[in-house]
C-alpha cells in the first residue's frame, strides 16, 4: 500500500522532471549529431526545409565534428570564452565585497531610513534594463569607462539583486548571537565578520551562484558598453542558425552551458540553502 | 540580567546609524551612480523631447496612454503576471509538497528542477526554436498522437509557450523557497492536528497554509522579478513583433528605443516604475510584517 | 564539498588576477586578438593620433606595366613592360637611374608580369611557353622547375604567374594560377558540357581572381578585372578562372618548401610574414598564425575605387613599397612611410557610421582625404566579422550613443528606420550647408520636408522590367503581369542535369523567371511597399493583391523548390571598373533567351547596357509595374548628427559623396543620383563601346528617371516581417487570407507604436 502511494507520488514528479530535463538531453545529443542527421531531425524547425522534426533518443552516428570545428576553426570562440571570465569573476567578487556589508546593514542594523533604503534596493532590482539604458550609457561615458570591460563589470558588481538575497539570508542570523558577540566586546565589523559572514554563507554563496548565472548570460550590457567585439563575452556568440552551422550552433550552446552548469553543480547545495534562507522567517 | 540585555540592545539601536552608513556607503554609492541617477534621468526624459532639450510637459504621457500598442502591451503584461505568477506559485508549492513526501529521491529531483536556471538564454532560444517552430518537435508529437499541429509562435498559443518557459525556468527556484517554508513549520502543529482527527486536506488548509503565509511575500516578489526576465527569451525566440498574445511592455520599450522614441519610452517606464513601487509597498507588508 | 567550492572560486579569482596583471604588459597581443577576426571593425583612415602612414608616389618614368622588385641590398629595381628599360633607385624611389634592360633587344619578355632579382644577379621570371626561368645578364636562360606550371604547359592549359618575390638568399615566393576550368572539364568530360570555355571572356589576365572548385559547386570571387561572364547564342561563357597557388620555393632547385593558404597574396618579408590583400586592407599573416591589419587602404590609392594593390614589399625602416594597378590608367608605385608628426586638424575630425560596409563611402573617404590631408576620418561598420550582432543590436547601440549625444557625426542610414532619425531632430538640417542642385530634383523632393533636408540619398536603384516592347506594353499593371505569367509558359529549369541551360525557342519561353523566392520577393516588395504601407496606414487590399501576385508567380515557376546549384541565385561578373557585380538570375535567364522579360533593380549602367541587346532584337525597359507608380529605391542615405562638433566638415563629406569623382564610378550599390555622375558613367561606357565598335548606350535615362516620385520603404524590420509570412505563404503553409491576417497583425503593432 505504502509502496503504491509512493509510486503515485513519483509519477507526476518523474513526468515533471522529464519535461524539465529532456531539452537538455536534446542539446547534448544535438551537439554529437552529424550535420546531415541534424538537418533531417531538426532542420525543419530551424531552417525553411519542409517536413517535421523528429528526435531520436541517441544519434545514429555520434560525432565530435561540430565540436572540433567550433574549437579549431573558430579561434574567436576561445577568446570570447576567456573574455566571459574576465567579466564574470570580478562582477561576482564585487557583488560579494560590496553587497554583503550592505545586506548586513539593511538586515541587522536599526537606523532611520532603513525601510526606504531596502525599498530602493528592491525597486531597482525590478527595473528592466531598457528603462535605464540611455542614462546608464551617459554615466559610463562620463566615467570614461566606455569600451572598457569595467563598464560591464561595475553595474553588475553594484547590482541590487544579490543584496536582496543576502539580506534575506542575514535575516535568519539569530539576534542572540549578535548580542553575545556584543557582550564579548566585539565591534560591529567584528560581529559582521565573525558572526554574520559564517552564518550567512549559504545565502552569500547562493547570491554568488545566481550572480554568476546572470552575468554569464548577459547580452545587452556587453553589447551596448563594449564597442570592440574583441572583448565580447561568449553570450554574444551565436552564429546565425543556417543549415550548415546547425551542428556548430548546437555545440556552442552546449559549451556555453557547461561552465554555468559546473558552477551550478558545485554551488547547488549552497544555492538551495541560500534560497531557503531567503524564504525563512526569523 | 534581562535589564542588562535591554540596555545593550538600546545601545545597539541607538548607535547603528553611523555603522550602517559605513556598511552601506560603497554599495549605495554604486547603486546611486549606476541605477538611481539613471532612473531619475529617465523620469526627467519623460517630460522632455527626444534630444532632452525642450520641456514638453505631459505630452508624452498623454500620447502613451492613448497609444494602442501601449494598451495592448500593458494588458498583456498584466495578464501574463496575473496568470503565471499564481500558476507558478501553485505548481511549485505542489512540487515542493510532493518532493517532501518522497525523501529518498529528493536530491535527484531537486537537481533536475533547478537545472533550467543554469541554461543560458542563447541555448534556450535554440531549444525553443527546435521545439515550437512550425516543423518543430512539439508539433511532431501532436501529429503522432493524431492531433492537429499548432502554430505555436504565430497564434494565441504563443502566450502559453511564454508561460511554459517561465514555469520551466523558475519552478525549481520557487520549489526550494517553499521547501524552506515547509521546513519551518513545527512538527508539533501537525501532531496536534493529527490528534484532533484532521484529514490531510484539513491539515493543509488549517496548518500548512497559514504557516506558509510569510513565505508567500518572498516567493511572489521573486516570481515578479523573474517574470520580467522572461522577456529576453520571448524577444530572442519570436523577435520584436511577436504574436499579439505575447506582445509585452518590454517589446514596446525595445521597439520605441529602436525608433528613438525615448520620451514616450521614458514616460511609459516611469508609469511602470510607479506601478511596481506600489506593488512592492504592498508586498513589504508581507516581507516585513514582523518589524 | 564546501572546500571544493571555495577552492574553485579562489582558483578562478587568482586566474583572473593573473590576467588583469598581464593585460597591461601585453597590449600588443590584445591588438592581435582584435584583428584576428579577419576584418577590423573600425577603420581609421589616417586615424592614429600620433602620426600615420604617408603615401608617396615614387613611380619611375614608366607608362604601363611596372615590374618592381627589391634587390638584396635593399635598393629598388623596376622594369617597364617587356623588360626594355631598367630603373634603379638607391634612395627608396626618390631618384631613378635608367639603363637598358634585358628586353631592350629581345622581345621574349613582353608577357612578364613579375620578376625577382636573385642574389647572383640573375632575374627569375616566367617566360610564356617555357615556364619559370633564370635569366642571366648576358641573356642565357636556365629552366627553373615548378611542377604545376610545367604540367599546365605540357597539357596546353592557360596559366599565369602573377608574383615572384625574393624572400632571402635561399627562398622565393611564387603566386601562380592554372586554369581550373580546363582541368575540371578534362576530368569531368560530361559535367558541364553546356559551358563553352573561354569564349567571349574579356581578356586572359585574371590576375588575382580566386576560384575554388568543390565537387560540382563553383564558388567564384574576383578581385581584379579580366575574367568575365558573358552570353551569346545558346551558351553562357566563363573565362579566366584561375585556381591560384601561393608557395615558397627553393631558389637553387625549384623544389617546393611550403604551400601557403593565403588567397590574394601580395608578398612576404624575410621574417616569414605573408601579406595579402583583403578588401581594402593589406593583412599580415605571421608564421605563428596571427593575422592583423598591416596597412588599411581606405585612405590610400591601393584601397580606393580606382586602384588595387598588385604586389608589395617591406624594405628597411618599416618602409613599404606597393605596386598598384590602376583602372584605366598606367600602373603606379607608392612608398608608405610612418610619419610621426602628421598633423590632424581637429575641425576636420569626423566619424562615419554605417550598418554594412559601403564602397561608395570608402571612395568618398579616399577622395576627401586626398583633398584634406589633415583630416581624420573614422569609419565604423556596425555589422562585420563573425559576431552575432544583428541589425537590431547595431541600431540599439547606435541609438544609445545618439541619445547620449555621443553619436557618430555622419550616419549612413541604409537598412535603419530612416524616418525616426529624420523626424526626431537627431539629424542636422542640411539646407544651405551644401549644394544639392546636381541631384535629380524629383528624387530629392521626397526627402525635402517643409524646406528642411535631413537625409540625402546619394545613390538609387530602379525596380524595372526589361524585354521586348510589345511584351512590356501588355504588362502595365501588377494584375496584368500576374496574368501574363500564369497564362505563359512554365519556366525552363535554371540548371538541368547536364549543366547550365541555354536558350529556349521563342514560342516556348516563359514570361519571367527567378533564381529563388527571395529574388522575386525583393523586387516585388521594393516595387509595392509604398502602396501597402503608406505613412501610418496599412492598405489591406493592396497587401492582398501583393500577396496573391507573389504567390501566383512563385507557384508558376516553382520558386520554393530549393535548387542547390542556384543557391544565391545570381551570377558574379568581373569587370565594370574592376568591381564584382551581381547579376540577378532573372536577368541571366533573360540574357540566355529562355524568358521574355527580366525583372531586376537597375543598379549598374554597364550591365543595363549589356542587357539591352541579347542578340535577337532591341530590348526596352519600363519601371516594374507595381501597385505604386514611380517607385525608386534610395541607397547610401546620408545624414549628419545634430550633435556633431564639425557640421561644416560633415557637410563637406556628404558633398564629396555627391562629387563627380565619387559618383562616376560604379560601386555596386546603385546609380549615381547626380546628373553629372550619370553622364560621366555613360561617357565611360560609350568610350569603351567606340573603342570596340559596338553600339552606344541607348537608354533615355533622364526620361526614365523623370517618372520616379516615390522612394520605397527600405526598413529592414518591416521587410523581414513581411518576408517571413510570404515565405510560408508560398510554401503552402498558409493561405492568402491567413497571410493577410498575419501581416496585418504584426504590422498593426508596428504602426501603432509609431502613431
Amino acid at each position: 500500500m505504502k509502496r503504491i502511494r509512493f509510486c503515485i507520488k513519483c509519477v507526476p514528479l518523474i513526468a515533471l522532471a522529464f519535461l524539465v530535463v529532456w531539452p537538455l538531453w536534446f542539446m547534448v545529443m544535438g551537439s554529437l549529431m552529424p550535420l546531415d542527421e541534424l538537418r533531417i531531425t531538426i532542420g525543419p524547425a530551424l531552417t525553411s526545409a519542409e517536413g517535421q522534426s523528429v528526435w531520436p533518443i541517441l544519434p545514429s552516428w555520434p560525432t565530435l565534428q561540430p565540436m572540433v570545428s567550433l574549437l579549431l576553426d573558430m579561434p574567436q570562440f576561445f577568446t570570447m570564452f576567456w573574455n566571459t571570465f574576465k567579466i564574470v569573476i570580478p562582477s561576482v567578487v564585487g557583488q560579494l565585497i560590496l553587497g554583503a556589508p550592505a545586506a548586513w546593514a539593511l538586515s541587522r542594523f536599526r537606523f532611520r531610513g532603513r525601510k526606504v533604503a531596502a525599498t530602493v534596493y528592491i525597486s531597482l532590482m525590478l527595473m528592466p534594463f531598457q528603462v535605464t539604458m540611455v542614462p546608464n550609457y551617459l554615466v559610463i561615458d562620463r566615467l570614461g569607462l566606455m569600451g572598457n570591460i569595467w563598464a560591464v563589470i561595475l553595474p553588475f558588481a553594484f547590482s541590487a539583486f544579490p543584496v536582496f538575497i543576502m539580506m534575506r539570508a542575514f535575516d535568519a542570523v539569530p539576534r542572540a548571537l549578535m548580542e553575545a558577540a556584543n557582550i564579548d566586546g566585539a565591534g560591529r565589523l567584528r560581529t559582521f565578520v565573525y558572526v554574520g559572514l559564517p552564518l550567512g554563507v549559504p545565502g552569500i554563496l547562493a547570491a554568488l551562484v545566481l550572480g554568476f548565472l546572470e552575468t554569464w548570460g548577459a547580452i545587452e550590457q556587453p553589447m551596448t558598453f563594449l564597442n570592440d567585439p574583441a572583448s565580447w563575452p561568449i553570450s554574444l556568440f551565436l552564429p546565425q542558425i543556417v543549415s550548415e552551422e546547425l551542428g556548430v550552433a548546437m555545440a556552442a550552446s552546449l559549451l556555453m552551458l557547461i561552465p554555468a552548469a559546473l558552477f551550478f553543480f558545485f554551488g547547488q547545495k549552497y544555492l538551495e540553502l541560500g534560497i531557503q534562507s531567503a524564504g525563512i522567517k526569523e | 540580567m534581562s535589564k542588562a540585555f535591554a540596555t545593550i540592545w538600546r545601545n545597539v539601536r541607538k548607535g547603528d546609524g553611523p555603522a550602517a552608513v559605513a556598511f552601506l556607503a560603497p554599495s549605495f554609492g554604486g547603486i546611486t551612480v549606476f541605477f538611481l541617477l539613471p532612473l531619475i534621468d529617465t523620469v526627467r526624459r519623460g517630460f522632455y523631447d527626444v534630444r532632452g532639450v525642450n520641456f514638453i510637459g505631459l505630452e508624452s504621457y498623454v500620447s502613451v496612454l492613448n497609444n494602442q500598442a501601449f494598451r495592448l502591451a500593458a494588458a498583456n503584461t498584466l495578464k501574463f503576471a496575473a496568470v503565471c505568477i499564481p500558476l507558478l506559485m501553485v505548481v511549485s508549492l505542489g512540487t515542493a509538497l510532493l518532493l517532501r513526501s518522497i525523501k529518498p529521491m529528493g536530491k535527484f529531483f531537486k537537481t533536475a528542477f533547478l537545472l533550467p536556471m543554469a541554461v543560458p538564454v542563447a541555448s534556450i532560444v535554440l531549444l525553443w526554436q527546435a521545439l515550437f517552430n512550425e516543423g518543430g518537435l512539439a508539433n511532431t508529437v501532436l501529429l503522432r498522437v493524431g492531433l492537429e499541429p499548432v502554430a505555436f509562435m504565430d497564434s494565441g498559443a504563443a502566450f502559453w509557450v511564454l508561460v511554459f518557459t517561465y514555469l520551466w525556468k523558475n519552478n525549481g527556484y520557487n520549489m526550494i523557497l517553499w521547501l524552506a517554508g515547509l521546513d519551518g513549520i513545527s512538527e508539533t502543529l501537525y501532531e496536534a492536528a493529527h490528534a484532533d482527527g484532521a484529514n490531510a486536506l484539513q491539515t493543509f488548509r488549517y496548518v500548512t497554509l497559514p504557516c506558509l503565509l510569510p513565505t508567500v511575500g518572498v516567493v511572489s516578489i521573486l516570481s515578479l522579478l523573474n517574470s520580467f526576465r522572461v522577456f529576453r527569451e520571448a524577444y530572442l525566440v519570436a523577435g520584436a513583433y511577436p504574436n499579439d498574445s505575447m506582445y509585452l511592455l518590454q517589446h514596446l520599450f525595445n521597439n520605441w528605443f529602436m525608433n528613438l522614441d525615448i520620451s514616450r519610452l521614458s514616460a511609459a517606464a516611469t508609469m511602470l516604475g510607479v506601478a511596481l513601487l506600489l506593488i512592492i509597498l504592498v508586498m513589504r507588508r508581507f516581507l516585513d510584517e514582523k518589524d | 564539498m564546501k572546500k571544493w567550492f571555495v577552492c574553485f572560486v579562489c582558483a578562478a579569482g587568482l586566474l583572473l588576477l593573473a590576467t588583469a596583471c598581464g593585460r597591461n604588459g601585453e597590449g600588443g597581443e590584445g591588438a592581435n586578438e582584435e584583428t584576428s577576426r579577419g576584418e577590423s571593425r573600425r577603420v581609421e583612415a589616417g586615424g592614429e593620433r600620433s602620426g600615420r602612414y604617408a603615401e608617396v608616389d615614387i613611380t619611375p618614368p614608366i607608362e604601363g606595366r611596372i615590374i618592381s622588385m627589391v634587390a638584396q641590398d635593399g635598393s629598388l629595381v623596376a622594369f617597364d613592360e617587356g623588360l626594355r628599360t631598367r630603373y634603379d633607385s638607391g634612395d627608396k624611389g626618390v631618384t631613378w637611374t635608367q639603363s637598358p634592360g634585358p628586353g631592350a633587344n629581345d622581345d621574349r619578355f613582353t608577357n612578364v608580369q613579375s620578376a625577382a632579382l636573385l642574389p647572383d644577379g640573375r632575374l627569375l621570371l616566367y617566360l610564356q611557353g617555357y615556364g619559370m626561368t633564370k635569366l642571366s645578364p648576358d641573356g642565357t636562360t636556365e629552366h627553373f622547375p615548378v611542377a604545376e606550371i610545367d604540367d599546365a604547359i605540357a597539357e596546353g592549359d592557360s596559366h599565369n604567374v602573377s608574383l615572384i618575390q625574393l624572400l632571402d638568399d635561399q627562398r622565393v615566393l611564387l603566386n601562380y594560377g592554372v586554369d581550373w576550368l580546363a582541368r575540371f572539364m578534362r576530368e569531368n568530360p560530361t559535367g558541364m558540357n553546356n559551358i563553352t570555355h573561354g569564349q567571349g571572356s574579356q581578356g586572359s589576365g585574371a590576375t588575382g581572381s580566386r576560384t575554388e572548385v568543390r565537387t560540382s559547386e563553383v564558388r567564384m570571387s574576383g578581385s581584379t578585372a579580366g575574367g568575365g561572364i558573358s552570353a551569346g547564342g545558346n551558351n553562357i561563357s566563363l573565362g579566366g578562372m584561375f585556381g591560384q597557388t601561393t608557395a615558397i620555393h627553393d631558389i637553387a632547385t625549384g623544389s617546393l618548401i611550403s604551400d601557403l593558404e593565403t588567397p590574394g597574396t601580395l608578398g612576404a618579408n624575410n621574417n616569414g610574414d605573408v601579406f595579402t590583400l583583403q578588401g581594402h586592407s593589406i593583412l599580415r599573416h605571421t608564421s605563428d598564425g596571427h593575422i592583423d591589419t598591416f596597412l588599411d587602404g581606405t585612405a590610400f590609392t591601393f584601397g580606393s575605387a580606382s586602384g588595387t594593390a598588385a604586389a608589395m614589399q617591406e624594405i628597411a625602416d618599416g618602409c613599404i613599397i606597393v605596386n598598384v594597378s590602376m583602372y584605366g590608367q598606367y600602373n603606379r608605385l607608392f612608398r608608405y612611410t610612418w610619419d610621426h608628426d602628421a598633423h590632424v586638424n581637429p575641425q576636420k575630425t569626423i566619424s562615419i557610421w554605417s550598418l554594412e560596409d559601403n564602397e561608395t563611402v570608402r571612395a568618398a573617404i579616399t577622395e576627401i582625404w586626398r583633398l584634406h590631408p589633415d583630416a581624420c576620418i573614422t569609419y565604423e561598420i556596425a555589422l562585420s566579422g563573425d559576431n552575432a550582432v544583428s541589425v537590431s543590436d547595431a541600431i540599439r547601440t547606435l541609438n544609445t550613443r545618439l541619445l547620449s549625444g555621443r553619436g557618430p557625426d555622419i550616419l549612413i542610414l541604409d537598412g535603419t528606420p530612416v524616418e525616426s532619425y529624420a523626424n526626431r531632430g537627431m539629424l542636422l538640417d542640411l539646407t544651405g550647408r551644401m549644394d544639392v542642385s546636381g541631384i535629380y530634383q524629383n528624387l530629392l523632393a521626397s526627402y525635402t520636408d517643409n524646406g528642411r533636408l535631413h537625409v540625402i540619398p546619394t545613390q538609387f536603384m530602379i525596380p524595372a522590367l526589361l524585354g521586348d516592347r510589345s511584351e512590356l506594353s501588355n504588362v502595365r499593371t501588377l494584375a496584368a503581369l500576374a496574368d501574363s505569367v500564369v497564362n505563359g509558359n512554365p519556366a525552363a529549369p535554371l540548371i538541368s542535369g547536364e549543366g547550365m541551360l541555354g536558350g529556349v525557342p521563342k514560342e516556348e519561353r516563359a514570361q519571367l523567371h527567378f533564381g529563388d523566392l527571395r529574388e522575386l520577393f525583393d523586387i516585388m516588395w521594393q516595387a509595392n511597399a509604398p502602396a501597402i504601407v503608406d505613412g501610418n496606414r496599412l492598405d489591406s487590399d493592396m497587401l492582398r493583391a501583393f500577396l496573391e501576385t507573389t504567390k501566383a508567380i512563385s507557384d508558376m515557376y516553382g520558386l520554393t523548390d530549393t535548387n542547390e546549384m542556384m543557391a544565391g541565385s545570381s551570377f558574379l561578373s568581373f569587370g565594370g571598373g574592376g568591381r564584382v557585380n551581381t547579376v540577378p538570375a532573372s536577368l541571366v535567364t533573360y540574357m540566355l533567351q529562355s524568358t521574355n522579360m527580366g525583372a531586376f533593380a537597375v543598379t549598374n549602367l554597364s550591365l543595363l547596357h549589356t542587357m539591352m541587346d541579347r542578340g535577337d532584337g532591341e530590348a526596352f525597359i519600363e519601371p516594374f509595374p507595381g501597385l505604386a507608380p514611380g517607385v525608386w529605391i534610395p541607397s547610401t542615405l546620408a545624414g549628419v548628427s545634430a550633435d556633431t562638433a564639425n557640421p561644416d566638415f560633415a557637410a563637406a563629406f556628404i558633398q564629396t559623396l555627391l562629387s563627380v569623382q565619387v559618383q562616376q564610378i560604379n560601386h555596386g550599390l546603385g546609380l549615381p543620383i547626380t546628373r553629372s555622375g550619370i553622364a560621366a558613367q555613360i561617357d565611360l561606357i560609350n568610350e569603351l563601346m567606340r573603342e570596340r565598335n559596338m553600339p552606344l548606350f541607348g537608354v533615355d535615362l533622364d526620361a526614365f528617371i523623370a517618372r520616379l516620385n516615390t522612394p520605397t520603404n527600405i526598413e529592414t524590420t518591416l521587410r523581414n516581417m513581411v518576408w517571413e509570412t510570404v515565405e510560408r505563404l508560398c510554401q503552402g503553409r498558409l493561405d492568402v487570407e491567413g497571410a493577410v491576417r498575419e501581416i496585418e497583425q504584426s504590422i498593426r503593432n508596428y504602426l501603432a507604436e509609431r502613431s
